[in-house]
């Protein structure tokens, strides 16, 4: 056990350097110029040369990548070029933000994704299925920032239902976690209705109603237990897409968050920046995974030995 | 009792059935999985930004992003100096009609070379933490700008201080040209005489800074400014947004009637409208655009928004800028015949007529703006003709590089696309990023052809025709000259003009390198930009002019 978490935690620290050694050279290569950026359009050529030199930017990339790294090994991000705000911090001040948008969505999406995954096994083929199935295609195809729009539009600008945007309360959040939650949910009812349907076909479920067990015992207790399994390491690998998703929904919802200060540190080609909070995504995705891992061994007694 | 105590126990039987006892691990996840929700919700939001009760006399605006910094030796875009002007005072301003008048500034003195320019300091205006201001406290905010460890993007427009090169390579401790012969004198010593100088310090770069309070805070300073203007920083929380409120011991604080400023910080110019007719923004957009594309005829045409409309000519112009030294924009009739062949009129239409048409460089709020100046009307024939004289008969393909998230960009790539296949051009449009496009066309013989925006720094024709057009200023990266445009006889008027100090004189200087420069075509001048906001009924003062179209410290919200 205790050897599997060193491994897994030895290889997470390979993926983040990894990640900051792709995204440095990323960001250098883009064929722009980040203090002109800070600078500004009307600024000369000399102020330019001189803010390059005073920021650190004309040593050769492999000092730069080194003062990075040390840096970074003794926790420290960096500072924002454009906002002279220490990134870690930036980062932090953000991160509930994210984080309770992303949770509420997660929370709304397997609160439908599960019920309709289940009914849908439990009555497949019937209307109720081809609906479902149908509603569900419809909504993963929506682009979220088109249905954020919408939701905006139609749920806050015209009937003053919730906040258009901004943050000042929880109420803030529910708009755009619904807008995340949508699109996923189609996706996760069809996961867990194919789950399901394999499950109910087993051998231990045609025991379970032969000892005449209730039906609903059955559909959640057998079923959706071993049904749901799969669905916890997909949900663990969609962190990461959920982070791109939340681009979108923070910055049509004006949520101080993650995805709005990735977007705009990318427009101001603030270095520092970009690295830090891609970093942290990363950083983010590789715990949810091992998180997974263990939250799968532990439903799961059998993946334990493996 | 008993009742409900078996009723209870059956509840927990049940649950033991159906979750925790068949199932202890599962069984915890959901109870944990709310706690963790409800606790992260709950230290998550902190806007505090009281947007939907409005308070009384607060003005309510929004801003997509945080300002940079309020620090002003920093700040340097149109959104935060407003912001800037707020907080901070400098020596001298301008009234409604350009001119400079006395601020902090009692008056000033030129002298007869024109090298040397002495402030008479007022006595009576104190920082906001209390202390009087004294001409100590320019010298140190101006030798601050130059201060290569400050990373200054204004540091350029006072390197004509005397001294101030060799402060900056480090030869020197302190800029030998900024002199303080008493607490209320302050003498300027410049290499050579610039009349427009003056505006140089008129710019919120030189607004007076507490030494006392950069040093505490260091590179923080923009975090947490201290000045001398009508407000002081409350609080700012990034990302969400920033208070600014009232201060008392500002000299003229009677003539302040707004208690607060509120900026919400996120968002884009499509939320923000939506706010405001919500009633949640006084204002729908501070941005330099003002009202967003997507609205504007809407609004235009709505008998109650349009009355609530301001617009204000900007001094600025909007071009595309032809690269004289590449093939085939070397040739003056392919430059000419590409400005003939554009319907300047048709693009201005593009843009909600959000714009006046350009017959030169120097847009019309601009001191030196030639009345007389004809420019290119739209011909295609005469197009066709030059780039026959020009050896261009079969055309040629061309690549106009434009930014990607612009509109308005992708408009005028599409309409002189279109104007240009008329005359047999093929123009091939390229999209990138604004800091990619910046980059690439300041980049010697890279880019032939892109579009540009220019916005003034100071109302005066060199911030036009000496920092664009003149080709001393010419730089193998980073040129602002894009066109790389080398006129000797115009790089001569222009010089002249730099360092003349009779003002009539310049203009005439002026005019005379716009009318070459017109004629040399390096530009396709498309149109001076217009801007157009949208307020509540309830705000008042709203009072725009070219250099500061936006004082909020004029404002005010009428219950």
């Amino acid at each position: 056990m205790l050897n599997r978490i060193l491994r897994r935690l030895g290889w997470a620290v390979v993926i983040l350097w990894g990640t900051t050694v792709i995204t440095f050279l990323i960001v250098h290569a883009v064929p722009a110029d980040p203090v002109r950026v800070y600078a500004g359009a009307n600024a000369d050529a000399e102020t330019i040369e001189r803010i390059r030199s005073e920021m650190g930017f004309d040593d050769p990339l492999v000092v730069q990548y080194g003062r990075y790294i040390g840096n970074l090994l003794q926790g420290d991000l960096g500072t924002s070029l454009v906002t002279g705000e220490r990134v870690l911090d930036a980062i932090l001040v953000r991160f509930p933000v994210t984080f309770s948008l992303a949770l509420t969505a997660v929370f709304l999406w397997m609160l439908m994704s599960v019920p309709l995954g289940v009914l849908t096994a439990k009555y497949r083929g019937r209307a109720i299925d081809r609906t479902v199935l149908i509603v569900s295609l419809v909504a993963i195809s929506l682009p979220v920032f088109w249905l954020a729009r919408m939701l905006q539009y139609y749920l806050a600008y015209r009937t003053g239902l919730f906040p258009v945007g901004g943050l000042a309360g929880w109420t803030h959040i529910i708009l755009p976690a619904v807008t995340l939650a949508l699109v996923i949910t189609g996706y996760y009812a069809r996961l867990v209705h194919t789950n399901m349907v394999e499950v109910l076909n087993a051998d231990y479920v045609r025991v379970a109603r032969a000892k005449g067990i209730p039906e609903y015992v059955v559909l959640f207790k057998h079923g959706l237990r071993n049904a749901v399994i799969p669905v916890i390491t997909i949900l663990g690998l969609d962190m990461a897409a959920l982070m791109g998703g939340v681009v979108f929904t923070e910055n049509v919802f004006a949520l101080p968050g993650l995805g709005v200060l990735a977007l705009q540190s990318v427009f101001n080609l603030d270095v520092p920046m970009i690295m830090g909070v891609v970093l942290f995504s990363a950083a983010m995705v590789v715990c949810a995974n091992i998180v997974v891992d263990f939250v799968y061994m532990w439903i799961d007694p059998r993946v334990e030995g493996t | 009792m008993v009742a409900c105590g078996s009723y209870l126990r059956k509840r927990i039987y049940r649950w033991r059935i159906y979750n925790v006892s068949t199932n202890p691990r599962c069984g915890i996840l959901v109870p944990l999985w709310l706690a963790i929700l409800f606790l992260s919700a709950s230290c998550g939001g902190d806007g505090r930004l009281e947007r939907l009760h409005p308070e009384e006399n607060v003005l309510r605006i929004a801003v997509p992003s945080d300002p940079r910094s309020l620090d002003p030796a920093i700040a340097y875009d149109v959104v935060t100096w407003p912001l800037v002007r707020t907080l901070f005072h400098g020596l001298v301003d301008y009234d409604d009609d350009l001119n400079l008048v006395p601020w902090h500034a009692r008056s000033w003195t030129i002298s007869e070379d024109g090298r040397t320019i002495t402030f008479k300091l007022r006595q009576d205006i104190r920082f906001s933490n209390g202390r009087p201001i004294t001409s100590e406290d320019f010298a140190y905010s101006l030798q601050r700008i130059l201060n290569p460890a400050v990373k200054s993007p204004g540091q350029g427009f006072y390197r004509n201080i005397a001294g101030a090169r060799a402060f900056q390579d480090g030869s020197a401790d302190r800029v030998s040209g900024l002199r303080t012969p008493d607490l209320e004198t302050l003498e300027i010593e410049l290499v050579q005489p610039d009349l427009p100088f003056l505006y140089c310090i008129a710019m919120p770069f030189a607004y007076a800074v507490p030494r006392e309070e950069v040093e505490r805070h260091g590179d923080e300073f923009g975090r947490y400014p201290v000045g001398s203007g009508p407000f002081t920083l409350a609080r700012w929380q990034r990302g969400t947004g920033l208070r600014l409120e009232k201060n008392p011991g500002y000299y003229r604080a009677d003539d302040i009637r707004l208690e607060a400023i509120d900026l919400m910080v996120g968002g884009d110019e499509t939320l923000h409208m939506m706010m405001f007719e919500r009633g949640e923004l006084d204002i729908a957009s501070v941005t330099s655009t003002g009202i967003p594309d997507a609205d504007f005829i809407r609004v235009m045409n709505d008998p109650v928004l349009s009355k609530r409309v301001a617009h204000q000519p900007l001094n600025a112009i909007q071009y595309l800028s032809m690269n004289t030294e590449l093939p085939p924009f070397d040739n003056v009739n392919v430059r000419r015949a590409v400005n003939h062949a554009i319907d300047r009129k048709r693009i201005v239409g593009l843009i909600s007529d959000r714009g006046i048409p350009a017959r030169g460089v120097l847009p019309p709020g601009m001191p030196g703006f030639n009345e007389a100046l004809t420019g290119y009307d739209h011909d295609p024939e005469k197009a066709r003709t030059l780039l026959e004289e020009a050896g261009f008969s079969e055309g040629f393909t061309t690549e106009l590089m434009v930014t990607a998230q612009s509109g308005i960009d992708s408009k005028i790539g599409q309409a002189v696309q279109q104007d240009l296949a008329e005359v047999g051009i093929t123009v091939e449009i390229r999209p990138v990023t604004g800091p990619t496009r910046i980059e690439a066309t300041g980049r010697r013989g890279a880019v032939p052809f892109a579009t540009f925006g220019w916005y003034q720094d100071y109302p005066d024709p060199s911030n036009f025709l000496d920092v664009l057009l003149n080709g001393n200023r010419i730089t193998e990266v980073h040129s602002t000259n894009v066109a790389f445009y080398d006129n000797e006889r115009v790089n001569a008027l222009l010089n002249e003009a730099s360092s003349s100090t009779d003002q009539g004189h310049r203009l005439a200087l002026y005019q005379e390198a716009e009318r070459l420069i017109v004629d040399d075509a390096p530009w396709v001048f498309l149109y001076y930009p217009q801007m157009y906001l949208l307020r509540q009924p309830w705000l008042k003062g709203l009072k725009l002019n070219p250099v500061w179209p936006i004082r909020y410290e004029l404002m005010w919200v009428e219950p």
